[in-house]
C-alpha cells in the first residue's frame, strides 16, 4: 500500500514536469533525399558519428570552456573555476556570490556565462552593472571570454540584444504617467541568464531597481555582492527574495526566526541563517585563497612650483574660460561644458594649453574678441622659456631609474598631445619609450605591449585602449595629469595592481602648486585611490554613494561636483580648497560605511 | 561501428584528401573544401594543436577539445552529411513451393516470375535532451519493417547501387519510429524526468507555502485590526480626557486606513499573480527539452521476387491473375488480404465476380445469392 501510494506521489510530481519534445523540420529534407535517390557513402556517415562523439559534452564536473579561456587570464585561480563550477552544478544557475572584494567575481560570473554558451545552454543573456561598470565588464567579456556584449541604451534595443549589458540606474526608470518601467521591453524576454552585479542595491523591495529586477522572466541569476547586506538584516531578506522567494520564510517568519527584537543586525539564530545562506550562497574570503598577494599603493605627489609668468599664462586661460568665452554672437558659451571639456586639457601640459589656443584662434564659431584673447595668451606660452611640469618629470624619471636601473614606468596622460610632447623629450634622453593610445590594431598594441615588457623601460599611454591590459611586471606610474574621476585613476593603477604583481606600486602624481590641480590630485590620491582599500572596493563606495552613475554634462557626480566647486569658487583657491575638503569628508564618510558593512557581513557570513 | 574518440585521427580522417603536414603533434591543414572553408567563414591553412600548451605558444593555432569553436563547427558542418545512405543485403534466394500457397476454391494453372527489391529503412536519431546546466545525448538506431521494429543481425551488408532501385517511400516507416523514439527516449530518461520533479516540487512547495502563509497572515492582519478598532472604540467611548481622545482618534484612523489597504481588491490578486509568475518560473527552470533530429536513414535493400499466378476457379471458368511477393529474407509470402473484409487470407477464393476473398466473404455472398 505504501509502495502505492509512494508510485503514485512520483507519478503526479513527474506530471508537474514541462517537457518540450520535438522533432526537427530538417527531417523532412532527409526524407526528401530518400525520396530522389540522393545518398552518401557509409563512410561520411561514420565519420558524422565521431564528430558528434567528439564533440559531445561531458557531464558538468569540469568546465570544458576553460581551456578556450585560460590563455587570455593572466592567472590561474581555482577558486574561480570551482566557484563557477558550484553554481551551475550544485546551485543551478542560481546564486549569491558574495566573495570577497579582490577574489574575482566577474570572472567567475564570466566562467559561468562561457561554459553555458559553450555548452549551449544560453541563447539570451542580461548583465545589469552600476553605471560606471558597463564599459569595464563589457571589456573583460570581450578581452577574456571572447564574448561580444551589447550595451543597451534604448529600450528600442532590447528586441535585437542577445548579449545584452546595461546600467541599472538607466533601466530601473519608472514612468509614473503611463505607470511603466521605460525598459519595459527587457521584461518581455525570457532570459537564459541574468547577472546583477554590486546587487547589495537592491536591498529595498520598495524601489523600482528591485522591483525592475524582480519583474524579469529569468532561468538563471547570479548576484554579486561582497555584501550582500548593510544595516540591517531585512536587506538580506530582500535579496534572497529575488533569487528564491520564500527561501527565508514570509517576512513574518523571517522576523520571528531571525531577528532579535530591538537589533537589526544580530541574527538570532546564525547557524540557522547560515545553513539557509549556505544552499544558495558561495562566500570565500581572501584569507582562504592561495596565491593572492596584494601590495601596497605608495602615493607621492610631486609639487611643481610654477614661474610667475608660467602662472600667469595658466591663470589668463582659466580667467578666458570663465569670463571671455564667447561665441560669434557675442553669447557665452555654457561654462560646465567648458570646464569639463577644457580644464582638464590646459591642466595636462603647455603643449595641450597650446593646442587648445591655436584651435580656438581658427575656429570661426568663437567671438573675434575671444579670439583675440587667446591669441594674447597664446603669444604669452610662445615665449615662456621654461616648462616647469615637463622639467619635474624628466628629474623624476631620472630618479626612479637611478635608483632601479632595470625598473619599468608607466606614465598616464589623458592628452594625446600631451603623450607626444613627453615622448619628444624623453627621446631626447636616450630612453626605449614605447607609446600607447586609442586606435592602436590588436597586432599593434600587442607587439608594443610586448616591447614594454621585454625590450623598452617606460611606457607612455592614454587612458583610451589601455584598458584591461596587464603591466603587473611594472611598479612605477606617474600620472603627469590626472582625471578628475577617480574611477578612472583607479583604472590606471589597475593596469598594475593585479595579481602577479611582485613589488610595492609607487604611484608619482605631478601637480601644479598653487592650482586648483593640487588640491584634486590630493584628494583623489591620497583620500581615494592610496589609503589601503583593495582594487574593486572604490566604485563600489562611489556606487554605494551614488556618485558614480553620469551627471547632465556626461561626466560623473562625483566629477561634477568637483566642477561645480569650481565653477563657484571663480577661480579663488582658497575657497575651491574648502569645498574640495567637503567633497573629501563626504567620501570619508562612505569609506567609514562601506567598512562598517564589511564588518558586519563578516559577522554573519564568516 | 563504434565511433572511436582520437581528435587527431578524427582530423585527419575529416582533411582526409587535403594537403596536411604533421609536425610535432600540431596539424597543418593547408588546403580545404570550399564548402568547409565558407561554412566555419575562415580559409585554410588551419594550424590545429591538441594541447593547451602548444595552443599557448602557437598564435594563430586552433584548440582542439571538447567545446573548442573548431571543433564544434566541424560536427556542425557534419550534421548536414552523411544524411542517407544506401546498402545492400545479399541473401542465397531459395525458391518457394508455391504449393504452400493456400487455395480455396481455385487451382493455379500458370506461373511467372520476376524479380524486384524489399526495403527496410533504418533511423539513426540524434536526442538532445537538455536540463537546468546539464545535457544527455543518445543516438538510436531504429528499423522498420511492415510497420513494426525489426530487430535482428542481418548478416553482412555491402555498398548498394541506386541504379539498383526505383522511387522509394519511407514516410510512414518514419513515422512508425519516431513513436517508438519517444518510448525509447522516455525510458532512458525516467531517472532524469524523476529527479527534475522532485527538484521541482520542493520548490512549488516553497512558493505556495510562501505565498498560502502570505495570505494568512494578511487575513490574520485584518482580524487584529478589527479588533483593535473594536478595542479602542470602546476605550474612545470611556475617555474623559480630550488629549487621549485625540491620539485614540488619530489611532482608529491608523487602523482603518490599513484595514482599507489589506481589503483592497488588488491586494490577494496581486499576490497570487506574482505566485503564478514564480510558479512558471520555476517550470520553465526544471523543463526538460528534447530535441530529436534524423542523423540518418540508411536505406538496406535486398532481392525478392514477384510471381504472378494464373487461377482458375474449380466451380466456373472464371480466370484471376494474382500477383504475389516472395520475400526471401523472412522466407515468406508477403500476406494478401481479402477484397472484401481487409482480413489476412489463409486461403485464396475466387468471387462470383472475379475477386479475391476469404472464405468466409465467399460463403456469404453464396448466402445472398
Amino acid at each position: 500500500m505504501a509502495n502505492h501510494l509512494k508510485k503514485q506521489e512520483k507519478q503526479k510530481n513527474i506530471e508537474n514536469l514541462k517537457i518540450i519534445e520535438k522533432f526537427s523540420e530538417e527531417d523532412a529534407t532527409v526524407l526528401q533525399k530518400i525520396k530522389s535517390k540522393e545518398f552518401e557513402d557509409k563512410e561520411v556517415f561514420d565519420l558524422k558519428l565521431r564528430a558528434e562523439e567528439a564533440a559531445k559534452d561531458s557531464e558538468i564536473d569540469e568546465l570544458i570552456s576553460y581551456n578556450l579561456i585560460k590563455k587570455k587570464l593572466a592567472f590561474n585561480l581555482p577558486h574561480q573555476q570551482e566557484g563557477a563550477l558550484k553554481i551551475l552544478r550544485d546551485l543551478d544557475g542560481r546564486a549569491l556570490l558574495a566573495d570577497e572584494v579582490g577574489l574575482g567575481k566577474t570572472i567567475t560570473a564570466g566562467m559561468v556565462l562561457k561554459e553555458c554558451i559553450v555548452r549551449g545552454f544560453i541563447k539570451r543573456a542580461l548583465i545589469l552593472t552600476p553605471p560606471s561598470l558597463v564599459s569595464q565588464w563589457k571589456e573583460e567579456l570581450e578581452n577574456k571570454f571572447n564574448l561580444n556584449f551589447n550595451i543597451i541604451e534604448k529600450e528600442s534595443e532590447w528586441e535585437h540584444a542577445k548579449l545584452a549589458i546595461a546600467s541599472i540606474d538607466k533601466v530601473k526608470n519608472f514612468d509614473v504617467k503611463t505607470d511603466k518601467f521605460k525598459h519595459a521591453k527587457a521584461h518581455e524576454i525570457y532570459w537564459d541568464i541574468v547577472i546583477i552585479d554590486e546587487a547589495h542595491k537592491l536591498k529595498d523591495k520598495k524601489t523600482y531597481r528591485w522591483k525592475f529586477v524582480d519583474k524579469l522572466q529569468k532561468k538563471r541569476l547570479l548576484l554579486l555582492t561582497a555584501t550582500p547586506f548593510q544595516n540591517n538584516l531585512i536587506e538580506l531578506y530582500n535579496l534572497l527574495a529575488l533569487l528564491r522567494r520564500g527561501h527565508l520564510g514570509t517576512l513574518r517568519e523571517f522576523r520571528e526566526n531571525f531577528m532579535i527584537d530591538g537589533n537589526e543586525r544580530r541574527p538570532l539564530n546564525p547557524s540557522e541563517l547560515k545553513r539557509k545562506l549556505g544552499e544558495v550562497m558561495i562566500r570565500r574570503r581572501r584569507g582562504e585563497i592561495k596565491g593572492m598577494n596584494y601590495m601596497k599603493r605608495i602615493p607621492r605627489i610631486q609639487s611643481i612650483e610654477l614661474t610667475a609668468r608660467e602662472k600667469n599664462a595658466y591663470d589668463q586661460i582659466v580667467n578666458l574660460l570663465l569670463s571671455h568665452y564667447h561665441d560669434y554672437k557675442g553669447d557665452t558659451i555654457s561654462t560646465v561644458l567648458a570646464i569639463h571639456s577644457i580644464l582638464p586639457k590646459i591642466t595636462s601640459s603647455s603643449r595641450a594649453s597650446m593646442e587648445f589656443l591655436e584651435n580656438l584662434i581658427a575656429n570661426p564659431k568663437y567671438s573675434k574678441p575671444t579670439q583675440e584673447y587667446a591669441r594674447l595668451i597664446l603669444n604669452n606660452f610662445k615665449t615662456l622659456e621654461q616648462d616647469t611640469k615637463i622639467n619635474a618629470l624628466v628629474d623624476l624619471v631620472k630618479e626612479i631609474t637611478d635608483k632601479d636601473p632595470k625598473g619599468k614606468i608607466l606614465i598616464y596622460t589623458k592628452h594625446p598631445a600631451t603623450l607626444k610632447y613627453i615622448s619628444d623629450i624623453l627621446n631626447k634622453k636616450n630612453l626605449k619609450i614605447v607609446e600607447f593610445q586609442g586606435g592602436l590594431s590588436a597586432d599593434e598594441k600587442t607587439k608594443r605591449i610586448k616591447e614594454f615588457s621585454e625590450t623598452a623601460q617606460i611606457m607612455i599611454s592614454t587612458d583610451a585602449g589601455s584598458e584591461g591590459l596587464n603591466f603587473q611586471f611594472c611598479s612605477n606610474l606617474i600620472n603627469y595629469d590626472l582625471p578628475w574621476n577617480p574611477m578612472s585613476v583607479e583604472q590606471r593603477i589597475g593596469r598594475l595592481d593585479r595579481i602577479g604583481q611582485k613589488k610595492n606600486i609607487k604611484v608619482y602624481n605631478l601637480a601644479t602648486k598653487d592650482t586648483m590641480e593640487e588640491h584634486v590630485v590630493d584628494l583623489i590620491i591620497n583620500k581615494m585611490c592610496c589609503i589601503g582599500l583593495i582594487m574593486g572596493e572604490l566604485p563600489i563606495i562611489l556606487f554605494n554613494m551614488g556618485l558614480d552613475s553620469s551627471a547632465k554634462s556626461g561626466s560623473i557626480k562625483f566629477e561634477e561636483k568637483l566642477m561645480q566647486a569650481f565653477l563657484e569658487s571663480k577661480n579663488n583657491l582658497s575657497r575651491f580648497a574648502s569645498e574640495v575638503d567637503k567633497v573629501g569628508e563626504e567620501i570619508k564618510e562612505g569609506i567609514s560605511d562601506y567598512e562598517k558593512t564589511k564588518k558586519y557581513t563578516s559577522e554573519i557570513l564568516d | 561501428m563504434q565511433p572511436k574518440n582520437n581528435t587527431k585521427e578524427l582530423m585527419l580522417e575529416f582533411f582526409k584528401g587535403s594537403n596536411i603536414e604533421d609536425k610535432n603533434g600540431v596539424l597543418t591543414i593547408n588546403n580545404a573544401p570550399k564548402s568547409f572553408e565558407d561554412f566555419i567563414g575562415k580559409k585554410a591553412p588551419y594550424v590545429l594543436v591538441f594541447d593547451f600548451d602548444k595552443h599557448n605558444k602557437l598564435a594563430d593555432s586552433e584548440l582542439i577539445v571538447k567545446g573548442s569553436y573548431f571543433l564544434s563547427a566541424i560536427r556542425d558542418y557534419m550534421r548536414t552529411k552523411g544524411q542517407t545512405t544506401l546498402v545492400k543485403m545479399n541473401i542465397k534466394f531459395e525458391e518457394p513451393k508455391i504449393q504452400s500457397i493456400g487455395l480455396g476454391n481455385c487451382k493455379i494453372i500458370e506461373v511467372n516470375k520476376k524479380e524486384g527489391y524489399s526495403f527496410i529503412p533504418e533511423f539513426t536519431f540524434l536526442s538532445i535532451c537538455q536540463y537546468l546546466n546539464d545535457k544527455k545525448q543518445f543516438m538510436n538506431k531504429i528499423r522498420i519493417k511492415d510497420g513494426n521494429i525489426l530487430d535482428m543481425n542481418l548478416g553482412k551488408l555491402t555498398r548498394g547501387d541506386a541504379a539498383d532501385i526505383g522511387e522509394v517511400e519511407v514516410f510512414n516507416e518514419y513515422k512508425a519510429a519516431k513513436i517508438k523514439l519517444q518510448e525509447m527516449i522516455s525510458e532512458k530518461t525516467k531517472e532524469i524526468r524523476y529527479n527534475l520533479s522532485i527538484k521541482l516540487e520542493k520548490e512549488l512547495k516553497r512558493i505556495k507555502e510562501y505565498y498560502g502563509n502570505q495570505i494568512k497572515e494578511s487575513d490574520e492582519e485584518v482580524e487584529r485590526c478589527l479588533e483593535k478598532i473594536k478595542l479602542l472604540e470602546a476605550k474612545f467611548k470611556h475617555t474623559y480626557f480630550d488629549r487621549e481622545a485625540l491620539i485614540l482618534k488619530r489611532m482608529i484612523r491608523e487602523y482603518n486606513d490599513r484595514l482599507v489597504k489589506l481589503k483592497e481588491q488588488g491586494h490577494k490578486e496581486r499576490l497570487k499573480k506574482e505566485e503564478l509568475f514564480h510558479v512558471n518560473d520555476e517550470l520553465d527552470k526544471y523543463a526538460l527539452s528534447v530535441n530529436h533530429s534524423l542523423a540518418n536513414i540508411n536505406l538496406i535493400y535486398y532481392k525478392n521476387c514477384t510471381y504472378t499466378l494464373k487461377l482458375k476457379s474449380s466451380k466456373s471458368d472464371s480466370i484471376k491473375i494474382l500477383e504475389i511477393v516472395y520475400d526471401p529474407f523472412f522466407k515468406k509470402f508477403e500476406p494478401l488480404t481479402c477484397s472484401s473484409c481487409n482480413e489476412l487470407l489463409n486461403k485464396i477464393n475466387i468471387s462470383s465476380t472475379g475477386k479475391i476473398v476469404c472464405a468466409k466473404c465467399l460463403s456469404n455472398s453464396k448466402g445472398k445469392k
